[in-house]
């Protein structure tokens, strides 16, 4: 019987991420043509997506639990609070792909749309939607491994003496985990293994013939050289996402600057499509605005004076936070560079351990994560007496982001022209002065965006080690200080006001940490390390 | 079966003479040296590449049977129509790739692998983006752990070479296209090589910047302080070649094979618009246009 339920709550939850998936996409063209067609909303849409896109899933939990757990209530209240919460986690990406590649539609072929007076229906039909394609695909990757990750936190959390879930296998898996069911628990590990699987067998395939049918950059192929050095294998050509998404991040400004770019065309703004991007802009605003303004009014003014005393020590939790977070970050990017450097170099090795991570990358860690600490436990606890949870919050954040800038470096390297290989060959360059002089500095642009990537999900990993109730029987994982645990601390003692408050401190400094961090460093890649323009072909 | 060598038209007497050649020739190619024929320099045998089969079909042949020799000072051109192998087969020259059958000798030694005794000059012009001029000469004295101080002097050395001495602290995106090839070619020549491996040097570059380089490059790489013995020009282009090139090995055919050798006994600066420098393009054309079969 359970294993009907097992295999009915994988279905809910693999038709909740897709439909939220679907949602997404066709939100994303939508707001993508507004963002093309009108300079306004494009001002306001870029900025806001890719703040939120680096604001991880876990903050957003507070405002969830105010405006539809609260408000609402129910089940309905639940479902909307986990539908919203997988939906954050694939939105974003999925936009900014959107968005990217409307963004760079061929200059000739947006002219040929305009010559023939396509409108905007057909325009969009027959131009952009199926230009974005490509990479829309490609991006569904790591939105289905973030969507996946999440399940355990979206689908069901307790707030104070409430317990708010609803159907789906991330629920199942905590009630089999706090009971102590392992035969059951094992039983849902495997329904999601082979979920994850067969997604990813047919994301490949699909990834695969969207290049074939709708890609218009053919360059991979034409540098590909016979050779360990450029071996491309041919599940990694599928994976040509953090390729594009980078180097169109990178042509972006250029082409921009340039007016090259189809959003530039004269026909930039008719007057029906421009009034449309306005409205929703203004209303977005005063969504936003309103969801401010009743969040702040639901705090008392008592609770406002505590709230302030407290921040001086929410900082030090997040620069507690933010300790870890490098520290995952830099384990991440080194393991990243040595692997990623061997297996795009070597085949074979690529051909077999690649489909392995991209598996064991949509596995979501959370769910197998319990198993891990039951079974090392014992040990590390006489090992590590005082720093076996750091060890544990450290694992799992490696688990949960390692991925992003392994694979990001991976394909910058894939990515290096063949001719630059031969001159690495020809002046018998060793390791350590390819990796100085050419690798890192030709995959510096990657490195930036896998590591800004894997950064927001350490962040997720961390956020839910650093405190879980009763992971193992009963006991739970709490680490000293840290600003996830405040969170996670408050919210289970119903207290939505201070972990709302944080979470609200917390946005503010990932926003400045992405205008002075992340946007100077990918300046400095669109500035200097375009490896694309260090072949010339006048 | 070896290509017998076909002679190209005779030489005028004028050609012949020494002092002809120095009158004509430009400050630099006055120091040009004289093609030693007794010395080969970089041989192979025999050589034919495939490649490799995929899912099952069967490997396809790209050219078979292919003898090359470069003599002492000479430059030596291969052209062909376009899929002959004429890249493949430059870089089986310099050990970038294993051929299928035969080998490639440079002083007698079987190139295996590349190194710096034979650079390669690329068709898209690679210089790294990230460094000035200088650091990418730099970076061919990296293999030969030259200290730092020498290293800057002789990449200087070479830009000043080139002439682009003014110009060695700019990045590649603020040079031109004739310029990043200049750069290319400072850093090959920076690594000391015995032969330069040219592949298409000149086909992205407009036709002045072109030009200019074709007149420079001879004397250039054959100057009495340049360690090279031999150079190996991939070109589709015919006038190119025949301005550039003592030798010529003319490939055709499917797989292709070394279906004519033809000497270019002109003096130097050669004359685009003199009558014997137009025959000699005329017997390439001829050569490409009739469908040959291998001797």
């Amino acid at each position: 019987m359970e294993s009907v339920l097992v295999v009915l709550a994988t279905l809910a939850t693999l038709g909740r991420v897709w439909l939220l998936i679907g949602l997404s996409i066709v939100t994303g063209w939508g707001l993508a043509f507004l963002s093309i067609r009108s300079r306004a909303f494009e001002t306001a849409y870029v900025p806001l997506v890719n703040a939120f896109e680096s604001i991880p899933v876990i903050a957003f939990l507070p405002i969830v639990l105010v405006v539809f757990v609260t408000r609402l209530g129910g089940p309905v209240g639940s479902e909307l609070a986990a539908d919203f919460l997988v939906f954050d986690a694939v939105a974003w990406n999925i936009w900014i792909g959107a968005y990217q590649s409307f963004k760079t539609v061929p200059e000739h072929l947006a002219e040929v749309a305009e010559n023939y007076n396509f409108g905007v229906v057909r325009t969009l039909w027959n131009l952009f939607i199926p230009h974005s394609i490509p990479r829309i695909t490609s991006n569904l990757f790591s939105s289905f491994a973030d969507a996946l990750f999440y399940i355990s936190v979206s689908e069901v959390f307790t707030v104070g003496l409430h317990t708010y879930s609803t159907f789906g296998i991330g629920t199942l898996i905590v009630q089999f985990t706090r009971s102590g069911d392992t035969s059951d628990l094992a039983l849902a590990l495997i329904a999601i293994g082979v979920a994850v699987v067969l997604t990813t067998l047919l994301l490949t395939r699909l990834s695969r013939k969207a290049v074939a049918r709708y890609g218009l950059d053919t360059r991979g192929e034409i540098t590909t050289r016979p050779g360990p050095a450029n071996a491309r294998s041919r599940w990694l050509r599928a994976f040509g996402g953090p390729r594009r998404r980078i180097s169109a991040r990178l042509t972006r400004t250029a082409a921009e600057r340039d007016g090259r770019v189809g959003g530039s065309t004269p026909s930039r703004s008719g007057p029906l499509v421009k009034w449309v991007a306005i409205a929703i802009l203004l209303g977005l605003v005063a969504y936003l605005l309103y969801g401010a303004t009743q969040l702040i009014l639901s705090v008392p003014r008592t609770e406002w004076n505590s709230l302030f005393s407290q921040t001086p020590f929410l900082l030090l939790s997040m620069g507690a936070d933010y300790l870890r977070v490098f520290a995952v970050a830099g384990a991440a990017l080194v393991v990243s560079i040595t692997l990623g450097y061997y297996l795009a170099t070597h085949s074979r090795a690529s051909a077999v351990v690649a489909p392995v991570v991209q598996t064991v990358a949509a596995f979501p860690a959370p769910t197998y994560f319990p198993i891990f600490v039951g079974a090392t436990i014992g040990f590390l606890v006489t090992a590590f007496p005082f720093g076996y949870v750091e060890l544990y919050v450290f694992i799992l954040g490696f688990l949960s982001c390692f991925y992003y800038v392994f694979f990001d470096f991976w394909i910058g390297v894939q990515a290096i022209p063949s001719e630059f290989w031969e001159v690495m060959e020809n002046h018998e360059l060793g390791f350590r002065q390819r990796m100085r002089r050419v690798i890192l500095p030709a995959t510096f642009p990657y490195l930036v965006t896998g590591l800004s990537s894997t950064i927001n999900s350490a962040w997720a990993g961390i956020a839910i080690g650093e405190f879980w109730p009763d992971i193992v029987g009963n006991r739970t994982l709490v680490v000293k200080i840290g600003m996830m645990k405040f969170i996670g601390e408050n919210l289970a003692a119903g207290n939505v006001a201070s972990a709302a408050w944080v979470s609200l401190l917390f946005a503010v400094v990932v926003l400045i940490y992405g205008l002075l961090f992340t946007r100077n460093l990918m300046d400095l890649a669109r500035r200097r390390f375009v490896v694309e323009e260090g072949v010339y072909a006048g | 079966m070896p290509v017998a060598p076909t002679r190209g038209p005779e030489p005028t007497s004028e050609s012949r003479d020494p002092t002809t050649d120095l009158r004509n020739a430009g400050p630099l190619a006055t120091d040009s040296l004289e093609v030693d024929r007794a010395a080969i320099q970089l041989e192979c045998n025999r050589l034919s590449y495939s490649y490799p089969s995929i899912k099952g079909s069967s490997a396809k042949p790209v050219f078979q049977g292919v003898d090359v020799k470069v003599y002492k000072n000479e430059l030596v051109a291969i052209v062909g129509p376009t899929g002959a192998g004429k890249s493949t087969l430059l870089r089986c020259l310099g050990g970038f790739i294993q051929p299928t059958e035969g080998h490639v000798y440079l002083h007698g030694h079987e190139v295996l692998r590349p190194s710096s005794k034979i650079v390669l000059i690329h068709q898209s012009i690679a210089t790294f983006p990230w460094m000035t001029a200088l650091d990418n000469v730099k970076l061919a004295l990296t293999c030969k752990k030259v200290d730092e101080a020498e290293a800057e002097r002789t990449a200087g050395e070479m830009l000043d070479l080139v002439g682009l001495g003014d110009n060695k602290s700019s990045y590649p995106k603020e040079l031109s296209g004739g310029m990043r090839q200049k750069v290319a070619i400072a850093r090959a020549l920076a690594a000391s090589p015995s032969i330069l491996l040219m592949d298409e040097p000149f086909v992205h570059l407009d036709e002045i910047s072109a030009g200019e380089l074709r007149r420079e490059i001879h004397s250039l790489v054959f100057n009495p302080e340049s360690t090279l013995d031999g150079v190996v020009l991939v070109s589709h282009n015919l006038t190119e070649v025949v301005e550039l090139a003592d030798r010529v090995y003319v490939m055709s055919g499917s797989p292709a094979t070394v279906v004519d050798e033809f000497r270019i006994d002109l003096p130097r600066p050669r004359a685009l618009r003199d009558s014997s420098f137009l025959l000699d393009v005329d017997h390439l054309i001829g050569d490409l246009s009739t469908p040959k079969t291998t001797p």
